[in-house]
Formats: C-alpha cells, structure tokens, sequence
C-alpha cells in the first residue's frame, strides 16, 4: 500500500477507534499511535501531504490515490467540510491528536465551535471546504462548517487564488475549480430547500471573482431546475465558475473602466472567450464542456455577439444556459457603467429577448426558476459573512 | 418547503457531453489543442464523419498550430486503416488522406484490399493504391507470396498499374502458377518487362487456360512480336478446331509476326490447299484464317520466293479481300 493510503487508512482506524473507545483506553491510543506514525513516515517523503477529498476521489498532491476508491471515509469528510486536508510542515502527537478531535467532532456534529478554535491556533494541520492557500505560517480564518451556516469566503479566496494562478501560469488548477464547484453546491443544499447563494459585488475589481461564482451557482441551479443528472449539474457549475477566465488576460484597468471602451479595448473584450478557451485548452485537463462554454458563452442565439464561428454550428446547451445566467448576473450588478438592475427588469429583459438573445426554453426556464426560488435566493453582501436565505 | 418541481424529469447524466466535433472546430477556430481535442479527433472519425473534418482542416492556415497537430492526428496509417475498413467505404475522404499519410498508408490499404469481399472495394481500393505511384511497388512486391490466390492476382494487377518496376522485378513465377487467373495478371505484368516480355508470351501461348491463351494472343499481336519457341504451339492452335474461330485467327496473325522460319512454313501450310489435278499449288478456302497468314507472309516474308509464290496466286484471286490481303501492309488494319 502506497504512503497515502496507509495514511489514509490508518487515519480512518484512528477514528473509528476515538468513537468507539474514551480518551486513555489502550486501543484508541494504539490507533492514533499508527496514524500517527503513518503521518510520520509519509511525511518522510512528502513534507507537505495535500490530500483533497472529492466524493469518491482521493487526490494526494496532483495524483489520484486510486488504492482507495470508493473509500467511505471520502465522502464523509467531505460532507464535513473536509475537503482538503493540508500537513504544511511536521506535526507534534499532540497537534495530531487535536486535530482528529476536530474531526470527530466534524463528523459527528458536535463541539463546532471547538473546531474552529482549533482552526484559528498556528497549526501546520489545515483543512477546510475548499482549497487551502496563504503561506504555511499563516493563521487560517475560520473554516465554514458542515452545518447549516455557510460563508462562501474560503471559495471566493480559491477562485481568485486559480485566477492569479491562470494569469501566472496560463493554466487552470482543475483540483480547485472542482471543489469550489462541489463546495457552492454543498452550499445550495445546505437547507431542506434548494439555497441560491448570490455575492453581491463589493470592489470593482472584484467583479469577476465574484460573477465567476454567481454564474456557477445559478448555472447549477438551472440545470436541476431542468431535471439534469447531479454530474451534469456538476460540470455546468465548473463552466459557469470558468466562463469568463480568459478575462485573466484582460488589464484590470480596462475591465473596470467606466467609460466607453476605445475600439481596441473593446477587441480585448470580445477576445476573452477565444483567450478563454485557449487558457482552459492549454491546462491539458478534461474540461471540454468548460472550454467549450467559455468559447461561447457570448454568442446569441441568432447568431450575433461574439466570437463568430467560422465553422457554423449551433451552440451547446450548455453554453446558451451559461448565457442566461451571465447576462442575468451582469446586469444584477453594479457597474463602473451603470447601476445594478432591478430582479423585475432583469427577468422582463431575459423574457423579451427569449428566441432572439436567447433560447427561449432556457430562457422561460430560468425566469421561472427566478420566480419559485426568490425565496431561497441569498444575496450575500459579505462573502464571510453566514448564508441566510432571503425567506429565513 | 418542498423544492419547486424541475421543467422536466431528471435527465440521463452524460446527455450534455461536448460533442466531438464541436470540440475540434473550436480548438481549430481558436488555434489550441490538447490531448482531449485529439482524442475528440478520434472519436469524429470513429463516427464516420472524417470527411467533414478534412474540410473543416482545408479551411484554416496550417501555420504551426492546432491545425497541423490535428493533421498529424489524422493522417496515419491507423485512420487509414479505419477508413478503408468501414461499409461503405469512403473513398473520397480516402482519396483526400492518403497522399497526406505516404507510403505508410499502403499497408492498410493492401490489408483491406486483403480482407475486402465487394468488387466495388476491391476496384476503389487498387484504384487507390494505383494512385500512390511506384513508391509502393517493393511493399506490394512483399506480399506477392500469399496462400490465396486472389491476393497474388491483385497484387501483380497493381505492380502492372505502378510502372516503372523495381529493378529485377519478375513475375516470371507467377505465370506457372495454379491459378488461371493469376496467370493471366502475370502475363500481363510481365510483357510490360522488356527482359521477360518473351517468355511471357511464350509461356501465355502455350497456357492452355482460353482467357490467358487469348491474351497472350492479343498482346503478340498488338505487340506485333512473337518468340520463335511459341511457334509451334501457335500453329497448332492455329488448325486446332476445338478452339472458337476468332482465336484461331489470333494464332494466325501472331504468327505472322514470329521471325523464324517455322513460322513460315506454319503460315504456307495455312494458305495453302494442296494441288490441283494438274499440279498447281492452289489456295486455302477464303476464310479469316487465309486471309490473316496471307497478310503475315506478305508482311513478314515478302522476299522468300515461296511465300512470294503464293501471294502471286493470291494477287490473281477473283476475290478483292484475299487481294488485298496478299498487298501487305496499309490494308492489314482491315482484316
């Protein structure tokens, strides 16, 4: 068996153990010993162990822990918030066993609070929903919980941390995109009823790390509002949180300029979907419906917007969903350029411009998902701030 | 509260995949590949639609980029081999793609070739490879040994299509072999061979197989050359009565064009029928027969003084057609 997955399995024991037998019983501290020790030897060849937990999917560094599949305790320390689990440098027995303390208590719902104290110490063992960043010594902010109280700053940090990570490295971190994905969707479901989690944008230049999300999470929305398959859902949200990555390519200056675009700045515009699809190509990852999205999402159903096709062919489905929900999204937001819309107008917009702008089943399909859901839209003026929806 | 209901009952997961094709046309309209749009290349000529893909690729720069990757993707002998192994096979696109895999696309080609059980595939696919040129000939050379007999017939029918030959090249194994219809092909291959064109006559003559004996008949003809060692076979074929007329008269005009003086004595036997009561030489009964040695005499052996003899009598024949045959020459296209 691999490090990893010794690890892994001798964690899951340790566990198992704690619930099982108090605190001092030989055979809870036996079990915690190996983990421990497990830790000890994989961090013998790995000093900073990453795993990430996605369903099914364990992910230790950029390399799938495929020994495990289908390993229960995957999804359970996902559904905990435990996402992604980070061993930044060498831990003390002590902090070990605190830190599967944290974990129990994750699991089990109990002693919340305790975990977050424990977050908020200097530890070398981080975690959370979604992906860790920020140098090793730094204190993390609190984790948001696996209850129903949800902030969505770890996921906004993510995406704009993959957003300097495509603008630096030209790639897109696939890894993290996928638990962003995952983690606004734990999010929606928080509640007995579907939650649409909406940030409201706060800086300018924030406005694409902020709409990236708000097209994921309405993207997500309408696709099960449609009746797609939970995967589908899932890929959906992956375009609509990358649709407009090529904006990475576009100086900030000109995308929060308040003015009119001169006509070269309006050709960089119009040139993010093709520099979109070229970044999200390049990174070499399965994400062709992402590429794909990305490439199309400016394109009317009559043809016009931009790019323009140079082999004619209809648009995917779900480019003209990502469509929708972007525009929706746009004009919902407060702009160098103008004010944010009202919900009334915005829907009016999309229905007038339904068999022209955009698909008119997609497009009766979302104002109707807008009007059932108003109560479960949480629009978030603070992304660390607890998700309430609007009706609670 | 309950959840609104969806627009429609849950999907199939995976009804939404990004299809193939609009995966290639996007990585060519915005110049990026990766594995995926390659593998997405793939699956278009999995499904048939190759063809399409090749006009998308005429329309776009090959500059260093994405194009020239997906045509690196696609042209290879493997894509060669799936185009030529699908019902029905395209030959258009085959047509389009093979000058731009090579020589290398020879292999599928002569495997389907191999394997193919209509006529029409098998004549598209010579045609194909035809088209390739000599840059062939020693792969089609290699696969000549064959256990079935119809492989060897088309591979010496497509060496008969890719002259020049390679350099030594002989067919002259073929033309013994147990098959009547490879035989046939191999006299064909081999008078295009000037080294061989002879023996191939000479074994063609003698065949005792009808459609091999005619063309060996007619190539000694249209050639207008017949090898000395086919001489007396050929004159008795020319009286053998249990071969159709019209071969028999085949026979006759090959001799006319052998040099030795067997061939003689076989076209005076012909033209002749003996003598008269009072001992004049008289001849033959007009027939093509007559008519077709009279012209080889004339032809070939104007100056010996029996054959001269007999065209004399011809010369003063009632008949015009057994005149005009006995003034060889411009009227020999007349028989």
């Amino acid at each position: 068996m691999s490090g990893p997955a010794a690890f892994l399995s001798a964690f899951a024991h340790a566990l198992a153990a704690m619930t099982l037998y108090a605190a001092g019983h030989p055979a809870r501290e036996r079990a915690i010993d190996d983990a421990f020790q497990e830790l000890h030897d994989l961090q013998a060849a790995a000093p900073n162990a990453l795993f990430t937990f996605l369903g099914d999917e364990i992910v230790f560094g950029n390399l799938p822990v495929r020994e495990l599949k289908a390993w229960d305790w995957s999804r359970r320390l996902a559904q905990a918030g435990i996402q992604r689990l980070e061993f930044a440098d060498r831990v003390s027995r002590d902090e070990f066993e605190g830190f599967l303390d944290e974990v129990l208590a994750r699991l089990t719902l109990s002693a919340i609070d305790t975990s977050e104290t424990h977050q908020l110490r200097r530890s070398s063992i981080r975690f959370g929903s979604v992906g860790v960043k920020g140098d090793a010594g730094q204190a993390e902010p609190p984790v948001a919980t696996a209850t129903i109280s949800y902030s969505l700053g770890e996921e906004a940090e993510t995406v704009r941390w993959f957003q300097d990570a495509v603008k630096s490295q030209g790639v897109v971190p696939l890894t993290e995109a996928e638990a962003v994905v995952r983690s606004l969707s734990i999010a929606m479901h928080s509640d007995r009823q579907l939650v649409i989690p909406l940030l409201q944008l706060k800086e300018f230049d924030q406005y694409t790390t902020t709409h990236s999300m708000n097209v994921a999470v309405l993207t997500m929305a309408l696709a099960e509002h449609l009746g797609l398959g939970a995967r589908d859902v899932r890929t959906f949200g992956i375009a609509g949180l990358l649709h407009d990555i090529g904006k990475v390519r576009i100086p900030l200056d000109v995308l929060t300029k308040p003015g009119r675009f001169t006509d070269e700045e309006r050709a960089l515009m119009n040139a993010h979907p093709v520099e979109g699809a070229r970044i999200i190509l390049k990174s070499e990852e399965q994400l062709e419906l992402p590429a794909v999205v990305a490439y199309e999402h400016h394109i009317m159903l009559n043809g016009g917007g931009y790019p323009t096709f140079r082999f004619r062919r209809d648009c995917h489905h779900a480019s003209k969903l990502v469509h929708v929900c972007d525009v929706y999204d746009a004009l919902r937001t407060n702009r160098p350029y103008r004010e944010a819309w009202t919900q009334e107008k915005t829907l009016t917009y999309v229905r007038d411009r339904a068999g022209v702008e955009f698909d008119p089943e997609l497009a009766g399909a979302f104002v109707r998902m807008m009007q059932q859901w108003e109560p479960q839209l949480a629009v978030m003026t603070d992304e660390r701030t607890p998700l309430r929806p609007a009706g609670t | 509260m309950a959840r609104a209901a969806p627009d429609r009952a849950v999907t199939p997961e995976g009804v939404h995949a990004t299809e193939p094709d609009r995966i290639v046309a996007m990585a060519l309209e915005v110049d990026a590949v990766n594995a995926h749009v390659l593998a997405a290349a793939d699956r278009v000529v999995q499904a048939g639609r190759l063809g399409r893909l090749l006009d998308a690729l005429a329309e776009v720069s090959e500059s260093p980029g994405a194009a020239r990757e997906v045509w690196a993707r696609l042209a290879t002998a493997d894509v060669v081999r799936q185009l030529a192994t699908q019902d029905p096979v395209d030959f258009k696109t085959l047509e389009r793609l093979v000058p731009r895999v090579g020589v290398a696309a020879a292999a599928p080609l002569l495997d389907a070739l191999a394997a193919a059980e209509a006529r029409g595939v098998r004549r598209g696919l010579l045609a194909q490879l035809a088209k390739m040129g000599p840059e062939i000939a020693a792969i089609v050379v290699q696969r000549l040994e064959d256990a079935r007999w119809y492989v060897t017939r088309n591979m010496l029918a497509l060496l008969e299509e890719l002259s020049p030959l390679p350099a030594g090249f002989s067919a002259a194994a073929y033309l013994g072999h147990p098959d009547a219809r490879v035989r046939w092909q191999a006299v064909k291959v081999q008078v295009k061979l000037p080294d061989e064109r002879d023996e191939a006559l000479a074994v063609g003559l003698q065949d005792h197989d009808p459609r091999t004996l005619r063309l060996a008949l007619g190539l000694a003809v249209a050639l207008q050359s017949c090898p000395d060692g086919a001489v007396p076979v050929l004159a008795g074929r020319a009286v053998d009565r249990a071969l159709p007329p019209e071969v028999r008269t085949l026979a006759v005009r090959a001799l006319g064009h052998a040099r030795g003086r067997a061939a003689l004595e076989a076209l005076l036997r012909l033209a002749s029928a003996g003598r008269t009561l009072f001992g004049r030489e008289k001849l033959a009964p007009k027939s093509p027969d007559l008519l077709a040695a009279l012209v080889g005499l004339a032809s070939a052996w104007p100056q010996d003084p029996r054959a001269r003899a007999v065209l004399h009598r011809a010369a003063d024949s009632s008949d015009p057609d057994i005149r005009a045959a006995a003034d060889a020459g411009g009227r020999e296209s007349g028989l």
